[in-house]
């Protein structure tokens, strides 16, 4: 990496840092309260009922097998919210670093120095993928540790994986909205496609196999991709996790071509 | 990358920009020589910004060719930018660094080779205080952000957007002295302005815009030249208002008691003929207006 892409990723990270700090903090307090009603929970046998109620529906929010630890830790966080919520904040970030700053007009002067086009786009996309990882790893670490306090018998390793498989879903994101900034959208467009899709993500992964005849097609959900339905009950599968990340690339290698044969839009 | 030192400075050639169905630019030719101060003049909404994008490469383009410091900007890249200090005309700055970093991001991003005492030195000169957030700054200190930023790393070439819009009279005095200092170590400096009076006193060669296409172009001298020198003098006895009304070059003559204003265009020798055979007690003749040979340029591109 050349000294120019070192400092533009790290001013992108610096960017992003208190933004990072405030979305660690609050996932980690999501997932430590979550994690601190299990004791009560296991032991008022209320989760057994409401898994023998709801039966299927449960099966919109992940939440199937909720009377287990690991089903509890699926329908709590790894099936829903930690994807909704890393996704949500690499969708923010991805956004303001590209096309928020450009409608700002502050890449104007920065494209007018001695610096690659892409080499500018691309740290700002690595800068987003480095502050998705580092939050990922706190909150798998405080997830691990908050499981232990409360004697919520998980792998640790399952939890991990589950985590990585959020965060790579939420890159995806952040490719979506790169792709739309690249080609000279606004922020406004450019989080709508990426909430666009994670919403449909959602809907085709989760809601779609309640219906017999949709159910097909939740296997071209990048939710399925990434976490499949039960990450940490099934564990995740590094083949279809791997090609997420290769559509992701071929996602920032596409905003960026576009981005290459286009206008910067001034202030 | 062409010949730097026998290239002009810019150079463009049917240049066309479309922005849907607004046409920008509409077959700008252009050349700007090396080595000299020029000033990119035009109103509002001429295609100063357009043009200046274009040789910066953050806009393309649809028709023409466009040269800079002897390369096609599109193709010139990080390299030919290294040689570039540039200005933009809205100028935003990133609100969460501030003052310092912003120039520390741009030096080290222009690989280091700025020269830090420098960058003070033109912080001063420019009554920058480099310690200040960007948050908050107004639009005039951030345009002395900017000019710090243009010149931090002595370009061969400035192009700078409206430079003085926003600043205070002293520090456009400053900033004129880093025209001039520029222009002396024979780098170039392309300035845009909408108003002429500002650029006149650096620049030596004028190229004027309108409508996207340029209406004129020549050295500040032979605009000089087409400029009318305005005059005023007093007479000990009664004026010669027919003399001077049909003396050659002279224009609008108005008499108020003893004191005659007018315009002379080109030679001054018939009104001076005219006054020598008379009691002259005071004759005032400023500097000719530019501004207005500007308006005229217009008018006659009008009609």
């Amino acid at each position: 990496m050349t000294g120019g892409a070192t400092e533009l990723l790290r001013s992108g990270v610096r960017a992003l840092r208190r933004s990072a700090m405030w979305w660690g903090v609050g996932i980690v307090a999501f997932s430590t309260v979550n994690i601190a009603f299990w004791p009560s929970l296991e032991d008022s046998d209320s989760l057994t009922s409401l898994q023998d109620a709801t039966g299927d529906l449960l099966e919109a929010f992940g939440a199937q097998n909720i009377a287990t630890p690991e089903g509890y830790m699926d329908g709590q966080m790894f099936a829903l919210m930690l994807p909704l919520l890393l996704s949500g904040m690499a969708i923010a970030m991805s956004t303001a670093l590209t096309a928020g700053d450009e409608d700002a007009g502050r890449l104007e002067l920065l494209h007018a120095l001695p610096v690659a086009r892409r080499a500018i786009w691309l740290a700002r996309f690595a800068a987003v993928l480095c502050s998705t990882a580092v939050v990922a790893a706190v909150v798998a670490a405080a997830t691990v540790l908050a499981a232990q306090a409360f004697s919520l018998e998980v792998s640790a390793s399952r939890v991990v994986a589950a985590t990585f498989g959020c965060a790579a879903l939420a890159l995806f994101h952040a490719g979506v909205c790169y792709l739309v900034a690249g080609s000279g959208r606004s922020r406004a467009v450019s989080v709508g496609a990426g909430v666009l899709v994670l919403v449909a993500g959602y809907v085709v992964s989760f809601v779609f196999p309640l219906s017999d005849a949709l159910a097909g097609a939740q296997k071209a959900s990048p939710w399925y991709w990434a976490i499949g339905t039960q990450p940490v009950t099934d564990g995740i599968d590094p083949l279809p996790l791997v090609g997420l990340l290769l559509v992701t690339a071929a996602l920032v290698a596409l905003g960026t071509w576009l981005l290459e044969h286009r206008d910067i839009r001034s202030a | 990358m062409g010949d730097s030192t026998s290239a002009p400075a810019v150079r463009c050639a049917g240049v066309v920009k479309r922005f849907g169905a607004v046409t920008a630019l509409d077959g700008l030719d252009l050349e700007a020589p090396a080595g000299q101060v020029v000033g990119f003049l035009g109103p509002n909404g001429a295609g100063k910004s357009t043009a200046i994008r274009i040789l910066m490469d953050l806009a393309r383009a649809d028709h023409g060719t466009v040269e800079v410091l002897g390369s096609d900007p599109r193709h010139g890249g990080p390299e030919l930018r290294s040689r570039i200090g540039y200005l933009p005309g809205e100028l935003r700055l990133d609100e969460r660094l501030d003052v310092r970093s912003t120039l520390e991001l741009w030096s080290r991003l222009r690989g280091g080779r700025v020269d830090r005492s420098y960058v003070d030195e033109l912080c001063e000169r420019l009554s920058l205080d480099p310690t200040r957030e960007t948050k908050g700054l107004s639009s005039g200190n951030r345009r002395k952000v900017g000019l710090v930023g243009a010149f931090m790393s002595r370009p061969e070439l400035l192009v700078l957007d409206e430079p003085t819009s926003g600043i205070d009279p002293l520090v456009q005095a400053a900033f004129a002295d880093l025209v001039t200092d520029a222009a002396a170590e024979g780098r170039s400096v392309f300035l845009s302005s909408h108003v002429l009076s500002e650029v006149q006193r650096m620049a030596d060669h004028v190229i004027v815009i309108r409508s996207g296409r340029v209406v004129s172009s020549g050295s500040v001298d032979a605009l000089r030249h087409l400029a009318r020198q305005p005059f005023r003098a007093t007479f000990g006895d009664e004026p010669p208002v027919e003399e001077l009304r049909t003396a050659q070059g002279v224009s609008e003559v108005e008499v108020r008691g003893q004191e005659v204003t007018g315009l002379v265009e080109g030679s001054p020798d018939a009104l001076l003929r005219v006054l020598s055979r008379h009691r002259v007690t005071s004759l005032l003749m400023p500097e000719p207006d530019l501004e207005d040979a500007f308006l005229r340029m217009y008018e006659d591109d009008r009609s």
